[in-house]
This record gives structure tokens, C-alpha cells and sequence, in this order.
């Protein structure tokens, strides 16, 4: 969640589902521009964006109806926030995905920070920060 | 929402060349699976294939679980799977991930050589 101090860089919500996936990690690079990251940084981001995102579009809503997904970026302090919501099915142990891991592994080593939380039980708010 | 992955194919006797160009995703991989599942190689068809990344601006983690299902499949098919090495954020990921370990890879097609 942000707060009150957070400079929003960018917000939207779109269907969760594959093709939004690109369209917010373009936008998203797209809004980052102004910020002078390095070319690099950028592309770690974009990496652990997608992936968060690819996770709430394959996974949220398994056998419910589909939702959406948010995602928003924010600068606080010396960090860029960024966070990934849906409104799915919450944290569900998974035995059907091939390379279990792959993607949180690579998650977890380019943020400088990733927390994964069901807030009140319902859905995924996945939050990550990226020093500037 | 292909239009965002270009993928090329040449085939030269018993060799398929293909090369990718733009975002490499969850989306666009569907597009390069079908035209390296096409190829069926086999003892008496293509033998070797070359999967140029270099013209790739992003790849993410579902396109390199189809890469490692590709490169599976070549060790289980017994045929050769070269892989060009793309730009500094695809690498990235396949040494973050290990498995540029797993590949074949190589600087230009050309340092291939391969029989006809």
C-alpha cells in the first residue's frame, strides 16, 4: 500500500489476463522514462513486473469468475514502489506449474525488496521495491 | 498481439535458422513454439537448429521455460540446438536463472560450423 508521501508514477487496472500483461509492463516503461533510469534497471524491472503480473493472469482466478489486476508504481524515499493486486483466489499451494520457482527466484533476486501477501484472506497484493 | 515478436525462418539443407526479433513473452512465445515444433526434426530432416535472440528487447520467465522445453526436446531427439546470444537483458536472465549452463550458446551464427 502506499502512502500519503508516495509520488504516483503510474496506475491501471486491466482484465487479468496474458495479453495485459505487455500492455502494463510497456506502459509502465513508458512511465518510468522520466525518472533517468538506468537501461539496465529498467529491464530488471520490466523482468520482475512481468512476471508478478504473468502470475495474477495465469493464477488469480482459476475457478472463479475472471477479474482484474492492478498495477501501480510509485516513488518513495530513495525507492521506486512498485505493487501488483488481484482480486483471485489468494496464495494457493500449486503443484501444476512446469519450473515451479523459476519466476520467484528471479523475482526475489532482482527487487531489492518482494512481499507477497493476501490482505484479509482474498486475492494477491504482490509489492516490490527497487532502489533509485 | 504477435505483432510484437517477428520470427524469421531459413532453412539450408539439413539446417533451420530462426531468428526473433522484438518481445519474447508469455503471449508471443505460442508463435515461435509452433514454428520450432514445425521444423520436426528428425534423422533424415533438419538436424541442427539455430535460435538467434540477438534481435530480442525483452524475454521473459515463461519464454525461457520454452526455451528449456526446446533444448529438452533436442537432447531427447538427438538433434543439435545452438543458441545466439541475445542482448545484456536476455542474458541476464538466462545466468540469473542458470540456465545459460544448459545451452549451447554462441556469439554469431556464423561461429557454427556445421555440416551441410
Amino acid at each position: 500500500m502506499n502512502s500519503v508521501n508516495d509520488s504516483l508514477v503510474y496506475e491501471r487496472s486491466l482484465p487479468a489476463e496474458p495479453v495485459s500483461v505487455g500492455t502494463l509492463r510497456r506502459e509502465l516503461a513508458d512511465a518510468l522514462g522520466p525518472l533517468g533510469l538506468g537501461e539496465d534497471r529498467l529491464a530488471d524491472i520490466a523482468l520482475v513486473v512481468s512476471e508478478a503480473l504473468t502470475n495474477a493472469a495465469m493464477h488469480a482466478y482459476i475457478s472463479m469468475t475472471p477479474g482484474s489486476m492492478t498495477l501501480v508504481a510509485a516513488v518513495s524515499g530513495g525507492s521506486l514502489r512498485v505493487t501488483v493486486t488481484d482480486e483471485g483466489r489468494g496464495m494457493v499451494p500449486r503443484t501444476d506449474s512446469p519450473g515451479l520457482g523459476l519466476g520467484l527466484g528471479v523475482m526475489s533476486r532482482l527487487a531489492d525488496a518482494l512481499e507477497i501477501s493476501s490482505p484479509g484472506g482474498r486475492g494477491t497484493e504482490v509489492s516490490l521495491s527497487f532502489p533509485l | 498481439m504477435s505483432d510484437y515478436l517477428t520470427v524469421e525462418a531459413r532453412k539450408h539443407r539439413r539446417t533451420a535458422l530462426i531468428a526473433l526479433r522484438g518481445e519474447l513473452d508469455l503471449v508471443t512465445v505460442s508463435k515461435l513454439a509452433e514454428v520450432m515444433d514445425e521444423l520436426a526434426p528428425d534423422a533424415t530432416g533438419v538436424r541442427h537448429i539455430v535460435l538467434d535472440l540477438r534481435g530480442l528487447t525483452f524475454m521473459d520467465v515463461p519464454a525461457l521455460r520454452e526455451l528449456i522445453r526446446q533444448n529438452e526436446f533436442a537432447r531427447s531427439n538427438r538433434h543439435n540446438l545452438a543458441v545466439v546470444r541475445g542482448p545484456a537483458q536476455v542474458q541476464r536472465l538466462l545466468a540469473l536463472t542458470g540456465v545459460e549452463e544448459q545451452l549451447v550458446l554462441v556469439d554469431d551464427p556464423n561461429d557454427l560450423a556445421l555440416p551441410a
